[in-house]
């Protein structure tokens, strides 16, 4: 079952070895947190490689071993890569990968350190997030998550939240024109969209470093570059969080047509940005 | 929402555009198979569950726990995270409270009623049948129960074909797959369930004490209550076969800010267009992806136009591509450049 999972993570699997790990995994729980596992080590190894060097902290071998316990899956910051580069990645290291299993978790220790110090240190390292508290940071992400109805709504909007908290919001719209990369509505960014800063460069690196490619290069600085599974492929994090904030509203007016009805309403708001909040 | 949902395993194949499915099959389209979805939509609705859903995206996995039921005319649900970052949702009628309580905070939004009732009336068998094969693919044991398994199956290249496992006994939709090229691109399903006949109250309450949380609250206002609308209307004048335009708002974002959202939908899967004054933030030209989700941006007089749906990119890059500015009927216009 173990190499059912790994092709099934490496995208080799074929329609029913993929079915058959999916319900290998339903039937087992225990399977489930080796999936987890396995899941997470793919990640952090494929960003291994292009992470910049980050101070280590005192809590990271804890968190580390937690990590390889099992419960680091969702907290493991989403380091995808693009999906033009990734199965060249996969291809030419899984095998190795595979060999590397028993000496993964170390590998994976480092690049756990860098990814979740990345995670905590980006908002501290964005320029003009000082002035943004935490909690308004949250809210202006939250508010997008949550305005599900809202075509009509004219209190909340994905460009700008306007909602009664949102004066420092509002503040960084203003700015948001002259630096757009000081992320307007997106310190969210800090929080939740930290991540997809920790992963869209990385995993840019990871492309130039293991191929050397020119469109590798050209990746990284192209604004709009093909992109990951859970995060949008827009290296601006205040596009991300524009394109999250329309993302709910597009599900909130299309709910009740197509087949919007046949499915429980709630799921994408109650998963929404859950691998990148920390 | 199921495009909604849609969470992910194999994703690769998505950026080069898709293949268009075979056209030489006959339509098989079934009456049982759409009558079945019509079934499902109710259910998903109507129904009392409590179980817990799996929902997969590229590799990624996440599990909710989830109890549902309809209750003295309304709907409510409670969902809550068992893994990743703590989170809760709760529906009660039409107001949807998310709980963060590792940010203390508390969201709380009001819906129009429309958008909670209606979704049964609108799902266009019309459109269904005209874009998709829908077929009913026998019976399988999922989750320990018997379901048909209706294949959706779309009859060109503007969309993706699903799979959905429908319980026989209650019609509620247990697993949905969101193919494109027999890949399938993101699965929702439960892993447990249960229908009890019924939920008691506590199980819609918070898990978490708020007090002392921050509270941001969201209220839905209806568009025509507002007087500084702005004048302006678009019309998409070439849209991909088979998607046609189902709801045309705006919404307003600042005193005089505006976005206006058009929902585009081809009976199964769903687009929207939103429309905003460029300039506000770095421009959005091209396309871009999250999973199954595609975005493309546009710039068009000075407006920016931003589509997003479930599609394949080469949907949202059509629809983005077809809209074009009504000529303003009064004499100012709104300052529309040309």
């Amino acid at each position: 079952m173990n190499e059912q999972f790994s092709a099934f993570l490496d995208n080799e699997a074929s329609r029913d070895e993929a079915d058959s790990a999916v319900n290998a995994l339903l039937r087992d729980e225990s399977l489930r947190e080796s999936w987890s596992r396995q899941y997470w080590l793919r990640t952090t190894l494929r960003s291994a490689a292009g992470e910049p060097a980050v101070a280590l902290d005192d809590g990271f071998s804890t968190r580390v071993m937690e990590a390889i316990g099992g419960e680091g899956h969702a907290q493991t910051p989403h380091m995808t890569t693009s999906p033009n580069m990734t199965p060249r990645l996969i291809t030419a290291s899984a095998r190795r990968r595979r060999r590397w299993r028993n000496r993964a978790a170390s590998v994976a220790a480092v690049a756990s350190v860098t990814g979740i110090a990345l995670l905590i240190g980006s908002p501290l390292q964005r320029p003009g997030s000082a002035e943004r508290s935490t909690s308004e940071a949250v809210a202006s992400s939250a508010s997008s998550t949550d305005s599900r109805s809202t075509s009509t709504s004219p209190d909340r909007g994905a460009l700008v939240p306007t909602f009664e908290t949102g004066s420092a919001v509002a503040s960084s719209f203003m700015q948001a024109p002259s630096q757009p990369q000081s992320l307007s509505t997106s310190q969210t960014g800090s929080l939740t969209r930290g991540l997809d800063i920790s992963s869209v460069t990385p995993s840019q690196q990871i492309l130039a470093d293991g191929t050397g490619s020119a469109q590798a290069a050209a990746a990284a600085t192209r604004p709009v570059s093909q992109g990951p599974a859970d995060n949008w492929s827009v290296s601006d994090p205040a596009l991300q969080d524009e394109l999250n904030g329309y993302l709910v509203d597009h599900n909130g007016m299309s709910r009740g047509y197509g087949l919007s009805g046949t499915t429980p309403a709630l799921v994408r708001v109650a998963t929404y940005g859950q691998e990148t909040t920390q | 929402m199921t495009r909604t949902l849609i969470a992910f395993l194999l994703v690769f194949g998505l950026v080069g555009g898709a293949t268009a499915a075979p056209a030489s099959q006959p339509d098989e389209t079934s009456a049982n198979a759409v009558q079945l979805l019509s079934k499902a939509s109710r259910a998903v609705r109507h129904e009392s569950y409590s179980g817990v859903l799996v929902y997969l995206r590229h590799g990624k996995l996440d599990t909710l726990k989830v109890v549902h039921r309809f209750h003295d005319h309304d709907e409510q649900e409670r969902l809550f995270s068992l893994s990743g970052a703590p989170r809760e949702v709760i529906r009660d009628g039409n107001q949807v409270t998310s709980i963060l309580p590792e940010h203390k905070l508390v969201l709380i939004s009001q819906h129009p009623p429309k958008s909670l009732l209606g979704a049964v009336t609108e799902f266009s068998t019309r459109q269904l049948r005209a874009n998709y094969r829908v077929a009913d693919k026998g019976s399988e044991r999922f989750a320990g129960r018997s379901c048909r398994v209706i294949s959706i199956q779309p009859k060109d290249q503007y969309r993706y074909g699903y799979r959905m496992l429908i319980d026989q006994e209650k019609n509620l939709p247990l697993k949905l797959e969101l193919v494109q090229h027999d890949e399938v691109l993101e699965q929702l399903m439960f892993t447990q369930i249960s229908f009890p006949k019924t939920i008691s109250d506590k199980e819609f309450l918070a898990n978490y004490d708020v007090s002392g949380y921050r509270v941001v609250k969201h209220e839905a206002i209806h568009v025509k209550d507002e007087t500084n609308m702005p004048e302006d209307s678009w019309t998409a004048a070439n849209l991909p076969p088979g998607f046609e335009l189902a709801e045309d708002g705006v919404r307003q974002v600042t005193q005089d800010g505006f976005v206006r959202q058009m929902l585009f939908t081809d009976g199964v899967a769903t687009v929207s267009a939103f429309i905003a004054p460029a300039g506000l933030r770095a421009p959005l030209k091209g396309a871009t992806r999250m999973g199954a989700m595609n975005a493309y941006g546009d710039i068009v007089d000075n407006t920016q136009i931003t589509v997003v749906g479930e599609v394949p990119a080469i949907t949202a890059r059509r629809i983005a591509k077809s809209l074009i500015r009504n000529k303003p009927k009064g004499s100012s216009g709104t300052q529309l450049p040309k």
